[in-house]
């Protein structure tokens, strides 16, 4: 709000006129004799306190007409909160941030719920047969509402928001999906973006397009001081058996902290760390490391509290997996082994689970000989990776097949030793029957399918698959010789087995140098462990996590949700979810706040030229209200003279 | 002295209307001498009252010879007896009866004061009675009968000071005790007459009316002249004032606009009030507000009495 005459506010010291009046009315009222006072004082005594309540009302209406007609007569006027105000039809993209930054509070209302506002408003000044789509920017960005004329259903949409998410910002995405949702369209088109964009959106020019009327709201100015949990992690510590050590990264403003680990509202353990003041990194706040050591209970999770007052308290708490089980457990049968660890059959893929990243729990594992390969052990097992065994004794083969059919991952990966008419028959049930090993061209390279990990890696030799009716084909060859199944997979039972036609290490492939060789064994193993145990895992915000059959989620906020087909993506909030197997807690995985959401730095919200964008950026406009001002102190003297004739 | 004091209560021509009024007493009075009025006595009029058994000394015109005819018995026929009228004129002289209104600073000696109006009342009231000749007389009151009460007389000269001491004004300042005025005013009554009182009667403590009916107990006849303003009837003001009263009354600021309609109805409740509180003491109560003419205030009180 602004003045365009801001001395007419001077007007305002007329308010003192009224009340000295109604004082000196008081003190001046003439004096008369009155036999009958007493009756007088009588009536009084009923209608004093209606004469009192009349006199203040009177007051405040003749007050309040002076200060109205005195900001009326100031030209005062309101910025719009409308974007696009000129009343024409049009085909709008509504970008509403909902990333994790945006669930900052400035002067009491969170940012998402001010965009919420504006977007409303946004939709109320649009005309009939308008178009709208609405997109959100929280990653991944996400096309909520396609282009549509019922204005209803959008509504509905923000309706719908949660008012809080840990997602990270996938600002300049969905600028490209409302772009895409406005192709088309014959009306002028128009996209309205409401974001706080801060500095790690790092959106630093919009998409290129033609005949796009842009407008950025920049809804957050200024960058509070916000503290925040960067990093918790869960290892035992090494002083003292049964006691976890838990290592949290924060950023913190100078000063002394309480940091607390709580269960369902039990404090585990506290502890207070000291922020030095260092290299500032954001508004006044620096980075700093404490550990807090807990003898937990036996459960499974946990949250790290921060306990301060900030802008943003969603990432003043992080989930933590407290148990060592919540590593995948994988059992390596080598096939070939050798006290050479670079020779080892094993060697390369036990480096690269070694360097699985552990803040989703990582991936522990354990190398057995084929002959001390004991099926009792695989209770305790998710994974189990057969590299290069020649064959097995039966009751092996048969706990194998029993391990599968009850959930659990099978990879097999062939090699020298292995005899693909034995290894047909000692495990029928494989996604594809191996046929004998043949050589490939030399230009030959292996190539993923769907959403495994890109590879760029050459190979020479693999063992012929073919592949059974249902199995997927993950990666094949590419090249010189073309479509060769290499990595194939299906389920059996309620596990998953795969097979590799090629050994694990580097003896037919270059697949272990291959920068896709982690991802590709981290999410093979993990895909093959998904139908035994729930994974209890470090995920993204908004991230689709697959769960077994008739598991049930409980978010943290307490509700419990079902999983759609196996699969569970209402993870906007952070916490800890736990997945339930009837009334007990199966496993858990954390979803955590992206640390940069933490980071409230304001950006800059690009410059819109007039170039190849073809567009305007939105100016806030100036909607005079003055006359409402006016009416306002015309309606005090009515009522004031109505008051007065009573 | 004011010029109130000087001026006589009674205006020639008030005086002339009230003399075509005719009043009798509606109980029995007694007096010296013989009047219009029943008398409690046996006398010589021709109002029939009893037979007596004939005792020596008797005289004989009064032997009922019929009644001897039929009963063989000698009785004598007894008369009403009809005496003059003994009245005692009681003008309240507290401050709040000497307010002519709000306008009276405007309107000067046009303005009708309460106890010029009540003067005037028990003034033309007097000469009613003088005029068919029975004696009145009295005087002022205020927190007490005052020492000068003039006896009830029948002679011009006595009028003549009854007047002097009804045109008294009031004394500033000086309360009403209509109570202990009436007491004092019961021991001097003696035999039976009528008492007239004009007051505004805003003592409002609840014992004021029983001395009234021990009055009326003792055979008095009492007629409470309510004497109040017009202004105090219907306070034609508008607007905020502060409202001081003139016994002593705490000040009051009220607003006329808000108030006037509880104000009414505390007046209407006051003078009910008044009405009713005499009626069980068995007086006869008159409003007499200032701008009603006297003689049809005393008109309503003798027709009144003649429906009776």
């Amino acid at each position: 709000m602004g003045f365009t005459l801001p001395l007419a506010l001077l007007g305002a010291l007329a308010v003192a006129a009224p009340i000295l009046i109604h004082l000196l009315r008081q003190r001046d009222v003439p004096t008369r004799s009155l036999p009958t006072v007493a009756l007088l004082r009588r009536a009084t005594a009923e209608s004093r306190r209606k004469l009192r309540l009349r006199d203040r009302l009177l007051l405040l209406l003749r007050a309040l007409a002076v200060l109205a007609f005195a900001l009326g007569a100031s030209g005062p006027w309101l910025a719009s909160s409308r974007a696009f105000d000129d009343g024409r039809r049009a085909s709008i993209a509504i970008v509403l941030d909902d990333s994790m930054s945006m669930a900052r509070r400035e002067s009491g209302e969170r940012l998402l719920a001010t965009a919420i506002a504006r977007a409303n408003d946004q939709l109320d000044a649009l005309p009939p047969d308008s178009e709208v789509a609405l997109v959100l920017a929280g990653a991944p960005a996400r096309l909520v509402v396609p282009r549509t004329r019922e204005l209803a259903r959008v509504r509905r949409a923000l309706a719908a928001l949660p008012d809080t998410s840990a997602r990270g910002t996938a600002l300049s995405e969905a600028l490209e999906l409302a772009r895409a949702s406005l192709s088309g369209a014959a009306q002028p088109r128009r996209v309205v973006v409401f974001s706080d964009f801060a500095a790690h959106a790092r959106l630093t020019e919009l998409p290129p397009t033609r005949g796009i009327e842009w407008a950025l709201e920049a809804l957050a100015p200024a960058a509070p001081a916000n503290a925040a949990i960067l990093e918790a992690h869960a290892a035992p510590d090494p002083t003292t058996p049964g006691r976890l050590s838990i290592e949290v990264v924060l950023r913190a403003p100078e000063g002394r902290h309480a940091l607390e680990v709580v269960h369902d509202d039990v404090v585990l353990g506290r502890t207070e760390v000291g922020v030095e003041p260092g290299v500032e990194v954001a508004a006044l706040v620096h980075p700093a490391r404490a550990t807090v050591h807990v003898t937990p209970p036996p459960v499974p999770d946990a949250t790290v509290r921060l306990v301060i007052e900030d802008a943003l308290d969603l990432d003043d708490a992080r989930g933590v997996l407290l148990r060592p089980s919540a590593a995948l457990r994988t059992l390596l049968v080598d096939g070939e082994p050798h006290p050479s660890r670079d020779r080892d059959e094993v060697g390369f893929l036990a480096r690269a689970l070694e360097a699985t990243p552990h803040d989703d729990g990582g991936i522990a594992f354990r190398i057995v000989d084929p002959d001390a390969f004991a099926p009792s052990a695989l209770d305790e097992i998710d994974v189990v990776v057969l590299a290069n065994v020649a064959t097995l004794r039966p009751r092996d083969a048969e706990s194998l097949r029993r391990f599968v059919e009850q959930g659990g991952g099978l990879l097999v990966a062939v090699g020298e030793r292995v005899e693909p008419r034995v290894l047909r028959a000692q495990l029928p049930w494989l996604p594809a029957s191996p046929r004998a090993a043949r050589a490939l061209p030399e230009q030959t390279t292996l190539r993923s399918v769907g959403r495994l990990p890109t590879l760029d890696a050459r190979v020479s030799r693999v063992v012929v698959l073919e592949p059974a009716l249902g199995a997927d084909v993950l990666v094949e060859t590419a090249g010189a010789d073309e479509g060769a199944p290499v990595l194939v997979r299906s389920t059996f039972g309620e596990g998953r087995v795969a097979v590799l036609a090629i050994p694990v290490d580097d003896a037919w492939s270059e697949l272990p140098y291959s920068p896709g060789y982690l991802p590709l064994v981290s999410e093979l193993l993990r895909d093959l462990a998904a139908a035994r145990r729930a994974p209890s895992a470090m995920l993204s915000a908004g991230a689709s996590i697959e769960l077994a059959p008739q598991s049930l989620v409980r978010a943290p906020d307490g509700t419990v949700h079902e999983p759609v087909d196996g699969r569970f993506d209402d993870t906007a909030a952070p916490g800890v979810y736990r997945v339930l197997d009837g009334d007990d807690v199966k496993s858990s995985f954390v979803v955590a706040s992206p640390a940069s959401e933490s980071d409230l730095t304001p950006g800059s919200p690009p410059e819109v030229t007039a170039g190849d964008t073809n567009g305007t950026r939105s100016e806030r406009r100036r909607r005079p209200i003055d006359p409402w001002f006016f009416l306002l102190g015309g309606l005090c003297l009515l009522g004031e003279g109505w008051l007065r004739a009573r | 002295m004011t010029t109130e004091a000087t001026r006589s209560p009674l205006d020639p021509e008030v005086a002339r209307r009230a003399a075509a009024l005719s009043y009798r007493a509606r109980s029995a009075v007694e007096g010296l001498l013989s009047g219009m009025h029943r008398s409690p006595h046996r006398g010589p009029s021709v109002v029939f009252v009893e037979h007596r058994d004939y005792r020596p000394g008797d005289e004989p015109r009064l032997l009922d010879w019929r009644a001897f005819a039929r009963t063989d018995r000698h009785v004598v026929k007894r008369f009403e007896q009809e005496t003059q009228l003994r009245a005692w004129l009681l003008l309240d002289r507290s401050a709040s009866m000497a307010w002519g209104g709000f306008d009276a600073d405007t309107l000067g000696d046009e303005a009708i004061r309460k106890d010029a109006h009540g003067a005037t009342l028990l003034a033309a009231f007097a000469y009613l009675l003088l005029r068919q000749g029975d004696a009145a007389g009295g005087g002022g009151f205020d927190v007490a009968l005052h020492d000068d009460l003039l006896p009830p007389g029948s002679r011009p000269a006595h009028f003549e000071q009854l007047l002097a001491r009804l045109a008294r004004p009031a004394a500033a300042e000086a309360r009403t005790d209509l109570a202990q005025s009436l007491r004092a005013g019961v021991e001097r009554a003696g035999r039976r007459g009528v008492v007239a009182i004009a007051s505004d009667l805003l003592d409002r403590r609840t014992e004021v009316f029983a001395p009234l009916a021990q009055l009326v107990a003792r055979g008095h006849e009492v007629i409470v002249f309510h004497v109040l303003h017009r202004d105090e009837l219907e306070l034609p003001l508008r607007g905020a004032a502060r409202f001081v009263g003139l016994e002593g009354e705490a000040p009051l600021e009220a607003d006329l606009d808000v108030v006037r309609e509880d104000y009414l109805r505390e007046v209407r409740a006051f003078v009910d009030e008044a009405r009713q509180s005499c009626a069980t003491a068995g007086a006869r109560y008159l409003l007499a507000p200032t701008d009603v003419p006297v003689e049809r205030t005393l008109a309503e009180l003798v027709g009144r009495r003649r429906r009776r």
